[in-house]
C-alpha cells in the first residue's frame, strides 16, 4: 500500500505503514506495551507478529498458524511475564502464544466454549496471568495461570449473556478514588464488564469468599467445568437497542468516577460513569453514528476514546477522493473526549478533513 | 449470456462487443471481440455439438460466429425475419439445425449449409416469444405465443401438433425435461410455474409452482427432479431471486448473491458429477455457484415413487413445513413427539436428570414474518411432584421469557426459530436443575452434588453463526503510551455500500455481504450458506459452518459459494487484507515529551529516577519504616533541591509528582511527612497531597 511519507491526521501523525501480507480480512492489530510488536490476526486463520521500530524497520517475526478458522482478536499480556499473546478465534478455541528461547509457539490451548470466541481482555498485571474471553455461546470464560509451570484453570460464567457474548473488558485493579483517599491498595477488586447480544451490558463481580472450592480438585475433568460462582452480575446496564458490539473501561487512574464506553449495532456509543465503587451508573451519549460501531478504545492516559465501525459511506461524502489512499478511506476512526462540562466532544472526526478540531461542532445537549 | 459446456466457454455479448470468458480462470478475458451493432443481442447459444459456433440474435438478423484457434470469426449473418428475433435454439439432434422465433408470428428453422434462406417456417398467429427443442426426441420443437405454448412436430410445419392454453400472463420461459420427453414447463408473468404433460390430458397442469412473483426464468436442473427459477423480485432487489426446488415444490436452496435480477443461468459440468450453476444477472456479474451431490440429492422427495399422486396437489411452499423438514433434530436431552405442519404445532419432551418437561410451541399462520411461536407448558414428570420440583417447575416457567425472549429476535427478522428455541428450552431446564441442585447443597451439605453435565451440542453450525457478529473488518485501538493502531479493509472490499446499506449483522450475512461487495475475482469467496449447512454437515470440517473461510481450499471444493467471476472491469493483482497504520497521538495527550525537554523536567526526572534505581536496594539492615534511598547521604539533600526548585518557579504540579513518588506509599502509616522532606516555606506544606493532586492534575 503506498503510504504518504509522513501523513498528517490532524493532531495525530502516521508513524509507520506495515503490510502484514495476510491472505484474508484482518480483524484486530494490536501493539505490545512498549510499542515495537505488532500482531495481527486475520480470516486466513493466522496470527503474525511483527518487530517495528520506529526507524521503520519492519521484520515478521512470527507467523503463528493453529487456529482452524478466522482468528478475530489478539491480546498482549501484562509485559512482566514474558511476552505473551492471546489470540481468540471462530473455531472456539483461544489460544497462548509465547515467545521463548525457542521462538514463539503455542503455551495453551483453551478450547472449552461451544461457540465462536469473540473477544479476549486481559486482566490488570496485579492480578497475575488472568484473560477473559467472551464467546458466542453466551459464556465468558476466565483463564487463570496458577503456579509457574504454565498451569493455566478455567472458570465459566454460564449464560452471561443469552444468544452470545461479543465483548469483555476488565476495569482498573485500582478503583476510583482510591488514591485520593488513600485506601491500601489490597482492595482491589476484580470487575468485568462485558456485551452481548441481549443488547445488555453486564457488570460482574469477583466475590472472593475464600472458600476452598473442592468440587474442582477432586475430578480432574471437570477443572474447566465448575460454575463461577464467585463471579456475581453487579449491574446491569440497559439501554442499547440492539447487540452490544464492543465495551472497553477506562483504565485511567486518579479519576473520581470509572468510566465504561460500549458501542452497538443500534449505532451508539454510550458513556457509562459510575462514582462510587458501588454506586449506580448513569449514561451519556455520543451523537448517532452512520452505521454500526465496532470498537471503542480508551488511551492509556487522557481519557481519549477511539471509536471505530462499519461506517463506510466515505464515498458519498467525496471527500477523500483527491487524497488517496489514506486513513479515511475506508476506516471510520473519530477520537471523543469529555469536555469540562461533561459533554463529549470529537476532538478529530476524519469527516471533517481539513484537520482543524471540531470541537462544540458535534456538542449535545446530553 | 451462453455457455459452452465442452470448452467452459461462457459468451457475454451486448452492443458493443461479444467477451469470452473461460469458467476455469474467469479472472481474465479470453477474448473480446469488438462489434458495432445498433441492437442489443436478444438471445444467444453456443452450438451443443461442436461448441464453435455460437449464434447471436440481433434484431431482425442472426449472426453465427465461429470459435476457431483462439478466435472468434464472423461468419453468416441469417436474414429472414422482418421483426426482432426474441429467442433461438440450436437442435440437439441436427449440428447444423437453429430455430429462431421472432415477434413477427414467424419461427424459422435454418440449415446452416444454407444460409440464404431458412429450410423451414412454421407460422402462427401471435408473435412467438420463446422456442425450445425437446431433449429427447427429434423433430420436436415448443414455442409460446404470449401466454399460449404450441408443440410442432417440423415435419409437418403446417399445424402445431399440440396447443397449450397455458397462462393469461406472457410466458417468459420455457424449458423441455431432460429426462422426461413429453413434460415441459412454463414460467410466466402471473409468479407461476406450470408443469405440463403433453402426452397425457394437456388441458391441465400436471403441477403448479408459486414463487410469488414475476417468474423469469424456470429450468429443469440436469440431474433428476430439481427445478431452478429466477424470478423478478418485486423491489427488484436480488436478494433470494434464484431459487432450487424439488418435485415435491418444496424450496431446496436458494443461491443468495445476486444483487438484482438474474437474466440467465445456465449449467456447467464439472468432473466427479457435480455442476456449478453459472448466472449472469443485471448487476453485470456472472457468478458461479458449485451444486454438489448433497444438494443434488436433497432434490429427490420422499414420494418420487409415486408422483401422479403426489404432483397435482397444489402446494405453495409452505415455510413452515421446510422448517420442520430441515430442523436438526439432534439436540441432546431432547425428544420430538410431534411436528405437525397442518396444525403448526410441535411438542417436544425435555429431559433432564430425573425431570421430565413437555412444551408444545404454536406457530401463528403469518409465521416467522414477525410472529413468534407461543409457548405451551404442556406437563411435568415424575407427576408426584415434589416440594423441590415444584421449585423446579417455577423457577422453569420463569425461564421460559427467554424462549420468547430467544424466538422474538429470530422472527424480528423474519427467521425460522424452532432449533434456537429447543436449544435454549434444554439449556434453560438444565440452569434451573442446577441452580435447584445448588440451593439443596447449600441446605444439605451432606447431599451427593448431582449437577448435570451442560449439554456440549455437538452441531456447530447453522443458527449459530447467526449469532456470532459480523467480523470487524477494519478498526482502531489504543496501544502503549501514545500510538493508535489502525487496520483497514481490504482494498478489494472498498467500493462500498448503497446509501441505504447498513452493514449486516451477524457472521451469517457475510457471505451475501462478500458478494456483493468484493471486486476483482479470485478474492472473492465466502462462506456456505447457512440454510444448506443445516442438512449436511460440510466436507472435511465435520462441524464447522463455514467450512473453507472465505478463501477456497486446495482441493477441496467449496460447496454453493459464489464465486463472482467477473465485472467487465480491469483486474487489479489481488491485495487480500489491508495495511496496518501506526499513528501517534502525542499531541493529543496532556503529557508531552517534547514539551518536557524543552523545560528542565526531563533532566530532573531522569536525576530522580536514579535515586530509585535497583541499585539503590534496601539492605538487611535497613530501617523498615525508611525508604531505601532516604539512608544514603546524598538522595535526601538532592530530592529537597529539587522540590525546593520548583516550588521557586511555581511548578506545584512538579512538586506534588514527586511528592507522590517518593511518599505516596507511607500515606496510611501517616509517616509520608518524615518521609519526605518538608515543604518549607511554601503554604502548601500543610495541604494534603490528594489535595494536591486534585487540584493539578
Amino acid at each position: 500500500m503506498p503510504a504518504g511519507d509522513r501523513e498528517e491526521w490532524f493532531q495525530v501523525s502516521l508513524v509507520q505503514t506495515v503490510d502484514t501480507s495476510h491472505d484474508d480480512m484482518i480483524h484486530d492489530a494490536q501493539l505490545d506495551y512498549y510499542g515495537t510488536m505488532l500482531a495481527t490476526c486475520s480470516s486466513d486463520r493466522s496470527v503474525k507478529v511483527f518487530d517495528i521500530h520506529s526507524t521503520g524497520v519492519q521484520k515478521l517475526i512470527a507467523d503463528l498458524k493453529g487456529h482452524e478458522g478466522p482468528v478475530w482478536q489478539v491480546a498482549w499480556g501484562p509485559p512482566m511475564y514474558g511476552k505473551i499473546l492471546a489470540s481468540c478465534s471462530y473455531d472456539r478455541k483461544v489460544i497462548l502464544w509465547k515467545d521463548t528461547e525457542a521462538g514463539w509457539s503455542k503455551i495453551y490451548e483453551y478450547s472449552n466454549h461451544e461457540s465462536s470466541v469473540n473477544s479476549l481482555s486481559w486482566a490488570p498485571y496485579n492480578f497475575g496471568q488472568m484473560l477473559a474471553c467472551a464467546s458466542s455461546d453466551g459464556a465468558v470464560s476466565i483463564i487463570q495461570c496458577s503456579g509457574e509451570d504454565n498451569n493455566w484453570t478455567a472458570k465459566k460464567i454460564n449464560n452471561a449473556h443469552t444468544i452470545g457474548c461479543n465483548a469483555v473488558s476488565w476495569a482498573p485493579a485500582i478503583p476510583p478514588n482510591s488514591l485520593l483517599e488513600g485506601s491500601a491498595p489490597q482492595t482491589m477488586v476484580k470487575r468485568i464488564v462485558t456485551g452481548g447480544c441481549d443488547n445488555l451490558v453486564k457488570i460482574w463481580k469477583y466475590l472472593d469468599k475464600q472458600k476452598t472450592n473442592t468440587v474442582c480438585m477432586l475430578s480432574e475433568e471437570c477443572g474447566c467445568r465448575e460454575e463461577a460462582e464467585e463471579w456475581e452480575e453487579e449491574h446491569r446496564l440497559e439501554a442499547h437497542n440492539d447487540w452490544v458490539r464492543d465495551v472497553a473501561w477506562c483504565p485511567s487512574l486518579g479519576l473520581t468516577h470509572s468510566l465504561v464506553a460500549s458501542c452497538s449495532e443500534d449505532r451508539r456509543v454510550i458513556i457509562w460513569r459510575t462514582t462510587g465503587p458501588e454506586g449506580s451508573w448513569d449514561h451519556s451519549e455520543l451523537p448517532l453514528f452512520d452505521d454500526v460501531v465496532w470498537h471503542v478504545s480508551w488511551s492509556n492516559a487522557g481519557n481519549i476514546l477511539a471509536v471505530s465501525g462499519g461506517d463506510n459511506k466515505w464515498i458519498q461524502h467525496g471527500v477523500w477522493s483527491a487524497t488517496g489512499v489514506l486513513i479515511g478511506v475506508c476506516v471510520q476512526v473519530s477520537l471523543w473526549k469529555e469536555s469540562l462540562d461533561g459533554t463529549w466532544v470529537c476532538i478529530s472526526d476524519v469527516k471533517k478533513g481539513s484537520g482543524n478540531i471540531t470541537a462544540n461542532s458535534m456538542e449535545r445537549n446530553l | 449470456m451462453a455457455l459452452a459446456d465442452s470448452q467452459h466457454l461462457v459468451a457475454l455479448s451486448g452492443r458493443r462487443c461479444v467477451a469470452l470468458v473461460d469458467l476455469h480462470s474467469p479472472d481474465c478475458l479470453r477474448k473480446k471481440l469488438l462489434w458495432q451493432s445498433k441492437w442489443e443481442v436478444g438471445a444467444s447459444e453456443w452450438s451443443p455439438h461442436q461448441s464453435q459456433c455460437l449464434a447471436l440474435a440481433c434484431n431482425q438478423r442472426t449472426e453465427i460466429l465461429t470459435w476457431k484457434d483462439g478466435d472468434l470469426v464472423p461468419g453468416h449473418t441469417l436474414k429472414a425475419h422482418t421483426r426482432a428475433i426474441s429467442d433461438l435454439n440450436w437442435s440437439p439432434f441436427d449440428p447444423h439445425l437453429l430455430a429462431t422465433a421472432s415477434i413477427d408470428a414467424s419461427i424459422h428453422l435454418w440449415d446452416l449449409r444454407d444460409f440464404r434462406k431458412p429450410s423451414t417456417t412454421l407460422t402462427a398467429v401471435a408473435g412467438a416469444s420463446q422456442v425450445k427443442w425437446n431433449k429427447l426426441t427429434e423433430h420436436r420443437l415448443a414455442t409460446t405465443h404470449d401466454g399460449d405454448v404450441r408443440v410442432w412436430d417440423t415435419r409437418k410445419p403446417s399445424n402445431a401438433m399440440y396447443y397449450l392454453g397455458a397462462h393469461l400472463s406472457m410466458i417468459h420461459g420455457l424449458d423441455w425435461n431432460p429426462c422426461l420427453e413429453s413434460h415441459l414447463c412454463t414460467s410466466c408473468q402471473d409468479g407461476t410455474v406450470k408443469f405440463w404433460d403433453i402426452a397425457g390430458d394437456a388441458k391441465q397442469p400436471i403441477k403448479r409452482l408459486f414463487t410469488g412473483s414475476v417468474v423469469w426464468k424456470a429450468r429443469y436442473t440436469p440431474f433428476r427432479d430439481g427445478v431452478v427459477t429466477a424470478v423478478v423480485p418485486q423491489l427488484r432487489r436480488g436478494e433470494n431471486s434464484l431459487v432450487l426446488w424439488n418435485s415435491a415444490n418444496q424450496l431446496v436452496h436458494t443461491f443468495v448473491g445476486p444483487t438484482d435480477v438474474v437474466l440467465d443461468f445456465a449449467w456447467a459440468t464439472t468432473e466427479n458429477r457435480d455442476y456449478d450453476l453459472v448466472t449472469w444477472s443485471k448487476d453485470q456479474s456472472l457468478r458461479m455457484w458449485h451444486v454438489d451431490t448433497n444438494l443434488q440429492k436433497l432434490c429427490r422427495s420422499e414420494q418420487e415413487e409415486s408422483p401422479v399422486q403426489e404432483s397435482p396437489s397444489l402446494r405453495s411452499p409452505n415455510p413452515l413445513q421446510q422448517e420442520f423438514a430441515l430442523v436438526n433434530l439432534n439436540i441432546p436431552n431432547l425428544t420430538i413427539d410431534e411436528l405437525d405442519a397442518a396444525k403448526r404445532t410441535c411438542t417436544v419432551t425435555a429431559v433432564c436428570g430425573k425431570l421430565q418437561i413437555c412444551v408444545q410451541m404454536v406457530f401463528p399462520p403469518a409465521y416467522p414474518n414477525n410472529a413468534a411461536p407461543n409457548f405451551h407448558f404442556l406437563r411435568c414428570f415424575p407427576t408426584d411432584i415434589g416440594i423441590q420440583q415444584k421449585l423446579i417447575k417455577v423457577r422453569s416457567r420463569h425461564k421460559f421469557h427467554v424462549l420468547t425472549e430467544v424466538s422474538g429476535m429470530q422472527v424480528r427478522r423474519n427467521r425460522s426459530c424452532l432449533e434456537p428455541c429447543l436449544r435454549q428450552l434444554v439449556t434453560s431446564l438444565e440452569q434451573c436443575l442446577a441452580e435447584e441442585n445448588h440451593h439443596v447443597d447449600q441446605d444439605k451439605p451432606s447431599h451427593e452434588p448431582t449437577k448435570p453435565k451442560p449439554a456440549v451440542s455437538p452441531a456447530y453450525g447453522t443458527f449459530r453463526d447467526a449469532n456470532i457478529p459480523f467480523p470487524r473488518t477494519s478498526g482502531a485501538r489504543f496501544c502503549g503510551a501514545d500510538l493508535l493502531v489502525c487496520f483497514l479493509r481490504p482494498p478489494h472490499l472498498q467500493k462500498i455500500n448503497a446509501p441505504t446499506e447498513v452493514t449486516p449483522r451477524q457472521l451469517s450475512a457475510l457471505n451475501a455481504y462478500l458478494s456483493c461487495h468484493v471486486l476483482p475475482p479470485g478474492a472473492a469467496t465466502s462462506p456456505s450458506s447457512p440454510f444448506y449447512g443445516a442438512q449436511s454437515p460440510a466436507a472435511g470440517g465435520g462441524d464447522v459452518s463455514i467450512t473453507s473461510f472465505y478463501q477456497p481450499q486446495d482441493g477441496r471444493p467449496d460447496p454453493l459459494s459464489p464465486k463472482l467471476v467477473g465485472k467487465h472491469k480491469g483486474s487489479a493483482p489481488p491485495l487480500y487484507c489491508g495495511s496496518v497504520l501506526v499513528y501517534s497521538v502525542t499531541r493529543l495527550l496532556p503529557i508531552d515529551f517534547e514539551l518536557a525537554k524543552k523545560y528542565d523536567l526531563q533532566q530532573a526526572w531522569n536525576m530522580a529516577a536514579h535515586i530509585l534505581d535497583s541499585s539503590v536496594q534496601p539492605t538487611p539492615s535497613t530501617d523498615r519504616d525508611c525508604r531505601p534511598w532516604a539512608l544514603y547521604p546524598i538522595c535526601r539533600p538532592m530530592i529537597q533541591s529539587l522540590i525546593n526548585h520548583y516550588l521557586k518557579i511555581n511548578d506545584i504540579q512538579t512538586v506534588a509528582m514527586l511528592c507522590c513518588i517518593y511518599g505516596a506509599q507511607d500515606l496510611e502509616n501517616q509517616k509520608s511527612v518524615r518521609a519526605v522532606p518538608e515543604l518549607q516555606g511554601s503554604g502548601v506544606s500543610s495541604l494534603p497531597l490528594s489535595c494536591l493532586l486534585l487540584l493539578y492534575v
